[in-house]
């Protein structure tokens, strides 16, 4: 069993609080990310893992055993760094050896898991350079498999793809996802770019400020998003938020009448709806409602319709086929299952 | 730009020559023959002779002053490095309260003129009945290499990433497994700039070692050349041969040391 839970973990600096309260379980085997902006905390989580840095308050587990003040090495866990921190004097074979040696594991025994290893990720060619002599996509790999060679209870990525240009990242991406399915080890994965997130996750944590707004598999978090904050911040493009108002069960935008089934409450809304979800009907009905053309962005599989609507601006995914002139008004309509209600004070849904 | 780019050339020719100039000198001196020695021109000597470097030998126990010397700064230096290369690393990399406060005293140590502590240094090593030995010499230069040592390794431990001692963490490593496997290489080149600094300051150092020392069983090259001068006799031939010798492993050092100090190690570590 390598469950990972943390319990009311919270970090604070001299002035800064960078974690708060924090109730969190990785269960065993799963793929759990920690999502969030830069500065949110999900890094300073990773390490309280490791052991890196210790909670002010609160107790980490991994299994059973309560390691809240073990030192680093005796957690066994392994971390694939942002910055690879391969070691710059020792060849890659002894880079991933390290931490066997340290173990004190006959020198056969290493040689062979070594080797193993460094057949799996394609860097057996390799062995004998030093990591300077590396490219990019090279130490990113041989990062892995320092981290992979110990077979760990718990196997931790801080940003492993960030430093990676685009394809590279996209190849890893997948490599990452294969690894985790054939090693079926424990993994907490730290990421601002929520498409590593979705791609990769069982679930997804989402953080910000250092506080926990959600947790969820992809598609909850996606499709069901606890607030304004978690909704805007996975999908690309973001959702769209246009303010509203509940009257008698219906929702009330500019043009538009949403009847949605269960309003407990009436007053301002602010309503959300992915790009998706917008209906784009050139001759459509003309009592609803218009968006006038702001601009039109083919990505090839489909094309991005950027439209002014009351005053806001809403981007809306049409076919590729789709072909219209800047100024030119376009009949909207949501998909009503599909539309997302938030307390425009609060952020929380409220439907 | 080319009247700028010739006084450029003549400012370093200048420099170059104020630099080499004294050394020069010394080579041409203790190559010519004792009657030449007196006399300008000639300029060099018109029949180079090795006599003055073959009468540095003769009737006083230089080689003896070579080995002190030698033994004197190996020690220095490795004393310097064994506490230094941990000390600076703690203050450099470890949380430690006041560590900014402690690096500044060390500094002050480094710079405390010599003579102003000679005179209880000696009195402290009178007691302890190290005067005339190694040891007093290698204690008093370590005082000084010491902090040195610390202040520029702590500087070179800085500079090393910080994940990648946490990734040795990580990896199983102690603190102290983490400090000899991984900041030790990748601080390689910054320890060979220390170790040399460490002992070249023992090699040159004559203050300590003329005041702590009496005879040749401790007395260093330095205060053996100063001992060169006679009643009625300036043997220059004979000092400016010495001196040169004296130089020669401090050049030496370096020059197979240059490639390991200026190599950056740490290349490649970490994506820039």
């Amino acid at each position: 069993m390598a469950r990972v839970s943390l319990a009311g973990v919270e970090k604070r600096y001299r002035k800064s609080l960078a974690v708060r309260r924090l109730d969190l379980e990785v269960r065993d085997r799963e793929f759990l990310t920690l999502l969030g902006p830069s500065g949110c905390g999900k890094s300073t989580v990773l390490n309280i893992v490791a052991g890196l840095e210790t909670p002010t308050t609160g107790r980490v587990f991994i299994g059973d055993r309560d390691v809240t003040e073990l030192p680093p090495q005796d957690r066994d866990v392994s971390m694939v760094f942002q910055s690879y921190a391969l070691y710059p004097h020792k060849s890659v074979f002894e880079n991933i050896a390290f931490s066997l040696k340290l173990r004190r594991v006959a020198t056969e025994e290493i040689d062979r898991r070594v080797r193993d290893v460094a057949a799996r990720l394609g860097v057996e060619a390799l062995l004998a350079r030093r990591p300077g002599e590396l490219s990019g996509g090279q130490r990113q790999r041989v990062a892995l498999g320092r981290a992979l060679v110990r077979k760990p209870t718990v196997f931790l990525l801080d940003e492993p793809l960030s430093n990676l240009d685009a394809q590279l990242r996209t190849d890893t991406r997948a490599e990452i996802k294969r690894l985790h399915a054939e090693f079926a080890t424990t993994t907490l994965y730290v990421t601002h770019d929520q498409v590593e997130a979705m791609t990769l996750s069982d679930r997804i944590a989402v953080m910000k400020d250092g506080e926990l707004q959600q947790v969820g598999t992809p598609e909850e978090i996606y499709r069901a998003p606890a607030n304004r904050f978690v909704a805007g911040f996975v999908g690309n493009p973001g959702m769209n938020f246009v303010a509203g108002r509940v009257e008698e069960g219906s929702v009330h935008l500019p043009g538009m009448r949403l009847r949605l089934p269960e309003i407990p409450f009436s007053g301002d809304v602010l309503v959300g709806i992915r790009p998706e979800d917008i209906e784009l009907a050139v001759d459509g009905p003309k009592d609803g409602a218009f968006g006038e053309v702001y601009a039109v962005e083919l990505l090839g599989a489909d094309a991005l319709v950027v439209l002014t609507w009351a005053g806001t601006r809403v981007t809306a995914r049409g076919p590729s086929s789709f072909r219209a002139a800047p100024g030119e008004r376009i009949g909207i309509r949501f998909s009503r299952e599909r539309v997302l209600l938030f307390n425009p004070t609060t952020g929380g849904r409220v439907s | 730009m080319t009247f700028r780019r010739l006084g450029w050339t003549a400012a370093l020719l200048a420099a170059l020559g104020f630099l080499l100039a004294p050394p020069a000198w010394q080579l041409i001196t203790s190559l010519k023959p004792q009657e030449e020695l007196g006399s300008l021109p000639p300029l060099l000597p018109e029949q180079p002779t090795l006599a003055q470097y073959r009468s540095v030998f003769e009737g006083r126990p230089f080689g003896r002053y070579v080995v002190n010397s030698a033994i004197v700064a190996t020690l220095t230096m490795t004393l310097a490095i064994a506490f230094g290369a941990p000390a600076a690393y703690a203050l450099a990399r470890l949380p430690l309260r006041g560590s900014g406060f402690l690096l500044f005293g060390f500094l002050v140590v480094a710079m405390f003129p010599p003579i102003a502590i000679v005179s209880p240094l000696y009195l402290g090593i009178r007691a302890v009945g190290l005067r005339d030995t190694w040891w007093a010499l290698v204690a008093a230069d370590t005082t000084f290499a010491l902090p040195l040592t610390i202040w520029i390794l702590s500087t070179f431990f800085r500079e090393i990433p910080r994940d990648l001692i946490r990734a040795a963490r990580v990896d199983g490593a102690t603190v102290g497994q983490a400090f000899f496997f991984v900041a030790l290489p990748a601080a390689a080149p910054g320890i060979a700039a220390a170790a040399i600094l460490a002992f070249v300051f023992a090699w040159n150092e004559f203050l300590f070692a003329l005041i702590f020392t009496s005879s040749p069983a401790a007395q260093t090259v330095p205060v053996g050349i100063a001992l060169f001068p006679g009643l009625n006799e300036m043997p220059w031939g004979e000092i400016a041969a010495a001196s040169l010798m004296a130089s020669a492993p401090v050049l030496l050092l370096i020059l197979v040391f240059q490639r390991r100090i200026v190599q950056g190690l740490t290349a490649g570590a970490v994506k820039e």
